[in-house]
């Protein structure tokens, strides 16, 4: 792998990690375009690429040719990548049509449990009377 | 043994049906299985006194050293016999105790076959993993019975309490296992055994102190007290079974099995420490009862502190002492049980306050109590006071000075129990009640009560007839000490001890007999929370715990979430890349001008992409990005992705203008400024450690070519002189058929993501 390649590499995961950081599902789709391209490229330039296709034509050496194998499974790789883009749009447009836009809201239940913590410190106070009715009489004496 | 076991578990499944269709009979049916387990135990107390029984191994995890496996040594046959005996006398108790037709009798029934089916395991056990197993399954049966009455939120809070603190000890006690096996190649209790007497150091003593936890805990001895005393909102069958004479003994069966062999380490300090402050302070507790019920599950509290501390001294004399007292306390105490729940079924409380000299109406349930409370408050005459007394009299014969302390202990014990027993005795049978007084309703019948008078008297016909109790002990004491006679006195011997014992009964008596001494008692509460009120700060502290953690940690923002994981994702790499030698320096700069000509413009299109802000601008540069990806898939040898990729690519962009057709045309701006920035320097973090490492590790390659077999073969036997192409349809045809298979499902989502709207808009 040259130092091209690997700069190439890192460039698109940098890339596609900023798109996956954003709030559009439209760009964080996209971002997840670039890092598959990133892995694919990876395993490719890694796995014993000489420059020239692993075609047998009568004769062959088999160092001469790149290794197969990995570009099998690269091969794999796009097209189940491709699935997942396909369905990842159709949930973006699902969002698109239901609430007008694509973008990807905070959770609101975990929202409400980081701000709803008086409320659950009552519940909690609760919780406390209710194991109280097993305590011991630690109290029964002075009363 | 290993039958035996299964049978239980077994009849728990069948006893279902047969309880719904035959009522409380079912109980009487039932009864039959524990009394195999008696019989069983008797003929191996009979015969193991001579020779050992073999054990029996079924192999499990081979490789792990976990098996299941069952032996039975002298005190797990004493054990089992409690174990059946004492289950027996349940079943026909609970017979009459439960509603014929009552929605429990199914539960109960088939959960306490499953419990002596349990508790029979563990005490057979041999294996580590064989023992924890059962002991566990002991905590579960517990808490559904603890639960039988799981309309109450008491009952549910009570069952939960002692799931937890008793499940919490046991994970304790597997940790120690394992670090013991781990350590010292041991994993069977017939292995430490046989090993003979050793003083650990070291990991098996840390060890043994992470087991004596779990003992400790299941005994219910500080500082994991509290839930016992909860548990008693269980049916009182169930307390009586459970909860004073089987499961909770469990923990001083384990001391008792390993204390003989096992020294060194603080494990001793520990049992002994804890043991000795619970049967002092549970026994103030109990004085200060005046449900009878609650009065005896703290008494049972106090009891299994003697028995830890008789079993964890260093004396093997006071082990002797310790399994006389075992025997006494599990029928004495199984037999209070019920008796107070005869009072409670026929007067509808267990207050003492409000019973009535009943000694005058129920004589039989006052004469059956009266035994029992002798027995467990070791009267003479009794098998309590003969073990206690000879506790009492090998703890003298040692004389380093803490010893004193012990005996001190022990005395003030003896005495607080002698206390309650009077207190109670005397408050419900012989004196007036103090508030409203309970109504008599229905006379217990005399089989109600038989099995009770079976349990209490056992205690002292025992002391009477030794041969008896000689026979069910002497093959645990000789394998604990060597020794089978030991003898136990029916009359006591004229010395130190015996006045000893006999002061302590007696300012025990007079301290539960004057109602002004014990009022005093009552008023003084204990000088530090115990039990229950620190179960209940912890509980209630770790809930609000997790609700301050979870509002910190999750915050419900998908891209804090993403930035959080590459974030530490990356920074584990580049810790580990920190740590290893590279050269970045020995790489080319690029294959060929070509390659770098398409890098660069793959990498333009790229960084336009991240910052593009027109949709279908972004949605172009990806598939740009896409075919200059083709292009250096030519360039590196590969022309069947460079295919694949130029059709996909060309596919994905038109499923994506789709899609982006109807969104508006441009990206939203991110509104704080800060978290842009974070983004940013997440993802260019991310992009340093990646070329760091692609560009450093490619000198610790090991193998450049791996299929030179596929490309033998290529032609040969696919027939196919592309080898990409054979190895997808024909080596590895699978994979394929499963990437298909994911395709399609993914394509079907989709699709119906798309199409349900599409019909709903048609139909509007």
């Amino acid at each position: 792998m040259s130092l091209s390649l690997a700069f190439l590499v890192a460039l698109m995961v940098s890339a596609g990690l900023y798109l996956a950081m954003q709030r559009s599902l439209t760009r964080i789709v996209l971002g997840f375009g670039l890092l598959t391209h990133a892995a694919n490229l990876t395993l490719i330039a890694r796995g014993a690429s000489l420059g020239r296709a692993p075609i047998i034509n009568g004769t062959w050496v088999a160092v001469a040719i790149s290794d197969p194998l990995p570009q099998a499974f690269v091969l794999t790789a796009i097209v189940i990548s491709f699935g997942l883009t396909v369905f990842a749009l159709g949930l973006a447009y699902r969002a698109l049509i239901l609430k007008g836009n694509d973008e990807v809201e905070d959770d609101l239940e975990d929202r409400r449990i980081a701000r709803l913590r008086g409320e659950r410190d009552r519940d909690l106070d609760q919780l406390g009377d209710e194991l109280d009715l097993l305590e011991e009489d630690d109290e029964r004496g002075e009363t | 043994m290993t039958y035996l076991v299964v049978a239980h578990f077994a009849a728990a499944l069948v006893a279902i049906p047969v309880a719904r269709r035959l009522g409380g009979k079912a109980f009487l049916l039932a009864a039959a299985v524990p009394a195999a387990t008696a019989l069983w135990s008797l003929t191996v107390l009979s015969r193991s006194a001579s020779t050992t029984s073999p054990g029996e191994v079924h192999a499990w995890i081979k490789g792990l050293d976990v098996d299941l496996s069952f032996q039975a040594g002298g005190l797990s046959a004493l054990m089992a016999f409690l174990i059946g005996g004492i289950g027996v006398l349940v079943f026909l108790y609970s017979y009459r105790y439960f509603d014929p037709a009552g929605p429990e009798v199914v539960r109960v029934c088939s959960l306490l076959l499953a419990f002596a089916g349990s508790m029979l395991g563990l005490v057979l056990a041999d294996g580590f993993f064989t023992l924890f197993l059962f002991w566990e399954a002991t905590s579960v049966t517990s808490f559904f019975l603890i639960g039988t009455e799981f309309k109450h939120a008491a009952a549910r809070a009570a069952a939960t309490q002692a799931l937890l603190i008793t499940g919490l000890g046991g994970i304790a006690m597997l940790v120690g296992f394992t670090i013991f096996g781990a350590s010292t190649g041991i994993w069977h209790l017939s292995g430490v055994e046989n090993a003979g007497s050793q003083t650990l150091t070291g990991l098996p003593a840390v060890a043994l102190v992470l087991i004596a936890t779990g003992c400790l805990a299941k005994s219910a001895q500080l500082p994991f007290g509290s839930w016992l005393p909860a548990a008693m909102a269980a049916p009182t069958p169930v307390s009586a079974f459970l909860h004073s004479a089987t499961m909770v003994k469990a923990g001083v069966y384990l001391i008792a099995r390993l204390s003989p062999v096992l020294g060194g380490g603080p494990w001793r300090a520990l049992v002994i420490g804890s043991a000795g402050l619970t049967m002092v302070l549970a026994g103030w507790r109990a004085l200060r009862q005046d449900d009878l019920k609650l009065l005896l599950a703290h008494s049972t509290v106090a009891q299994l502190g003697l028995l830890c501390f008789l079993f964890a001294m260093p004396d093997r004399r006071a082990w002797v002492a310790g399994v006389v007292l075992l025997l006494a306390h599990a029928l004495s105490k199984a037999g209070l049980f019920m008796g107070v729940g005869i009072i409670d079924h026929s007067l509808h409380t267990r207050d003492i306050s409000r019973l009535d000299r009943l000694a005058s109406e129920m004589r039989g349930v006052a004469a059956v109590m009266s035994a029992g409370f002798a027995c467990m408050a070791g009267v003479p005459l009794t098998l309590a006071f003969a073990g206690k007394e000879r506790g009492l009299e090998n703890l003298m014969e040692i004389s380093p000075p803490w010893f004193y302390a012990a005996i001190g202990l022990m005395v003030v014990a003896s005495a607080l129990t002698a206390a309650y027993s009077t207190y109670a005795l005397r408050g419900a049978f012989f004196t007036s009640a103090k508030g409203d007084v309970a109504v008599l309703g229905r006379r217990p019948s005399l089989g109600f009560v038989i099995p009770a008078g079976v349990l209490t008297f056992a205690g002292i016909a025992m002391a009477l007839f030794a041969k008896a109790p000689e026979m069910l002990l002497g093959s645990a004491v000789k394998g604990a000490t060597g020794k089978a006679n030991f003898g136990i006195p029916v009359l006591p011997h004229v010395g130190s001890a015996l006045v000893i014992s006999l002061l302590a009964l007696a300012c025990g008596v007079g301290f539960g007999y004057f109602d002004r001494l014990r009022h005093f008692a009552s008023k003084a509460a204990l000088p530090f929370p115990l039990g229950q009120r620190v179960y209940e700060a912890i509980n209630v502290g770790l809930i609000r715990f997790a609700d301050r953690l979870a509002g910190v940690v999750q915050s419900g923002s998908l891209p804090i979430y993403v930035a959080t994981i590459t974030i530490v994702g990356m920074g584990l790499i580049a810790w580990y890349l920190a740590a290893i030698d590279i050269d970045l320096g020995a790489l080319p700069l690029a294959g060929s001008v070509v390659e770098l000509l398409l890098v660069a413009a793959c990498g333009v299109l790229a960084a336009a992409m991240a910052v593009q802000r027109s949709r279908v601008t972004a949605v172009l540069l990806l598939g740009g990005v896409g075919y200059g990806l083709a292009a250096v898939f030519v360039v590196l040898g590969a022309p069947d992705l460079a295919l694949t990729q130029v059709v996909i690519e060309t596919l994905a962009v038109v499923v994506f203008l789709l899609v982006v057709k109807d969104q508006p045309a441009k990206f939203g701006r991110t509104r704080p400024v800060g978290s842009e920035v974070l983004k940013i320097a997440a993802a260019a973090f991310a992009g340093v450690v990646v070329f760091v490492l692609l560009a450093g590790s490619e000198g610790y390659r090991a193998d450049h070519f791996v299929s030179a077999e596929i490309v033998e073969f290529s032609v040969a036997d696919a027939g196919a002189q592309n080898v990409v192409n054979a190895i997808l349809v024909d080596f590895r045809a699978l994979d394929t058929m499963g990437e298909i298979l994911v395709l399609t499902i993914a394509v079907i989502g989709a699709a119906t993501l798309a199409g349900i709207e599409t019909r709903r808009r048609g139909r509007a």
